[in-house]
């Protein structure tokens, strides 16, 4: 399996060698899919998935595959190329980069998960445990239990206590990191209930206490990104402030629109500022985006884990390079993340 | 019920009722209001733990505890916690909100 993995990546990087260009990972894992798909055992194809990126160094001739020493995939990627001589790049060890440089972190986000893991998330999935608190999460006080997580099953409805949980493992996550994730608030999914939904009319009053500095830690004006999960009745949506770019986004994996959403945000961060600081944001060119070019949904239960992953990439800066068929996965690894009260 | 007095109907005043359980400790007034708007009113002693507010307020409204997350400044409250410990002060308002869960829209 190694070797005709290793002869898919080979031949696109002959030709990224070749054209003298970028070769782009998507292109890798495309083929890789492909492959992926034919093989039929989703287990499998996991442990196959290649971490990080290839792109040219020298403008000569070398193309560096940079790695994510920990997936599994690329270490037999790794072997093959090491062996093929005749094949002209070298391997590099992965370097600390910056978000914006690498153009988004995604090394770490498809790392297969051990034997160990998978077999822990599934002894937490039966349904004798569902009454067993698994874990408690101390910075939000809330208690995962069997019943709980066992939304991550595939097909189920993701709750609001597995998004929240994650959110809180994010942030901790980029706490950890600061230098290798964008500043983020992830808000909880209660939150735009009391901005504007549960009365349907914006009250600046009912999470006018949410963000202090003292209660964050930190200041949200000063966050590269405010997360924003949006329960739509049935469906989970991300909404996104983007302080940086000076935008309003809206992510929702059905391709839906709600305009209220941007429109409360956008009051909502004009107010904020004026509470915190005094200060008048002007935030009436700040362009809305109803984001379309996005990973889709493609059945009716995972909007929720779509959701969250949006939540993630974003927090690694990277594209949203992602898609239905990797659902699965990702559903098994929030569950082994919230079971580590971990994420990586 | 013990140590919590639902003290009123919605939006009323509550009388200055005699709380029911032990000695000491300073009582506070906490409003807990439900997604509906709906504000019940409540007198809890600052060092009591919360199960019985919570309780008290699920019973009168006829749900399930596990059905609800309450809600203070945002954060989750567990029912161990106490509003002592909480910096809860008088007429501080909880939000009793429901559970969601999402997969697709029709």
């Amino acid at each position: 399996m190694g070797s005709e993995l290793g002869k898919v990546i080979e031949s696109r990087l002959d030709r990224g060698k070749t054209l003298g260009s970028v070769v782009a990972m998507e292109e890798v894992h495309r083929g890789m899919d492909e492959n992926r798909e034919q093989e039929g055992e989703a287990g499998q194809s996991e442990e196959m998935r290649a971490q990080g990126e290839l792109v040219e160094v020298d403008k000569g001739s070398a193309v560096a595959a940079e790695i994510d020493e920990l997936g599994l995939g690329m270490q037999l990627l790794q072997l093959d190329v090491k062996k093929d001589e005749s094949v002209p790049f070298r391997v590099y060890q992965r370097r600390q980069r910056t978000p914006k440089e690498a153009g988004g972190n995604l090394g770490e986000a498809f790392t297969p998960l051990s034997p160990k893991a998978k077999a822990e998330v599934e002894n937490a999935m039966m349904h004798s445990k569902r009454k067993t608190v698994l874990v408690l999460h101390k910075g939000s006080n809330i208690e995962v239990t069997g019943a709980v997580i066992q939304c991550l099953q595939p097909y189920s409805w993701l709750n609001d206590e597995v998004i929240n949980v994650y959110m809180e493992l994010l942030k901790e996550r980029e706490l950890r990191n600061p230098e290798k994730f964008l500043k983020c608030h992830f808000f909880n999914t209660f939150f735009y209930n009391k901005l504007f939904k549960d009365a349907q009319s914006y009250d600046y009053q009912g999470v006018r206490r949410w963000t202090t500095r003292k209660k964050l830690g930190y200041s949200l004006l000063e966050c590269d990104k405010i997360l924003v999960p949006i329960h739509q009745d049935v469906h989970w949506c991300l909404a996104v402030i983007d302080m940086q770019r000076k935008k309003l986004l809206y992510f929702d994996s059905l391709q839906g629109r709600d305009s209220n959403v941007l429109k409360c945000l956008a009051r909502y961060i004009v107010d904020e500022a004026r509470e915190r600081t005094g200060q008048n944001l002007d935030v009436s060119n700040w362009e809305h985006v109803f984001v379309d070019n996005i990973p889709r949904q493609l059945n009716g239960c995972d909007c929720g884990m779509f959701m969250l992953k949006y939540a993630d990439f974003h927090s690694r800066g990277g594209s949203l390079n992602f898609k239905q068929a990797d659902m699965d996965y990702f559903r098994r690894r929030t569950a082994w993340e919230i079971l580590q009260l971990r994420a990586t | 019920m013990a140590g919590v007095e639902d003290a009123s109907t919605p939006g009323t005043q509550q009388d200055e009722k005699k709380p029911l359980d032990g000695a000491g400790g300073q009582h506070i007034n906490l409003k807990v209001k439900g997604q509906d708007g709906g504000e019940v009113f409540f007198r809890i002693k600052s060092s009591a733990t919360l199960r019985k507010l919570m309780n008290a307020y699920c019973d009168r409204q006829s749900v399930d505890p596990s059905s609800i997350a309450f809600l203070f400044d945002g954060r989750r409250l567990r029912a161990e916690q106490t509003p002592a410990e909480l910096d809860m002060e008088d007429g501080d308002e909880i939000d009793a909100m429901l559970h969601q869960t999402g997969g697709a829209s029709f």
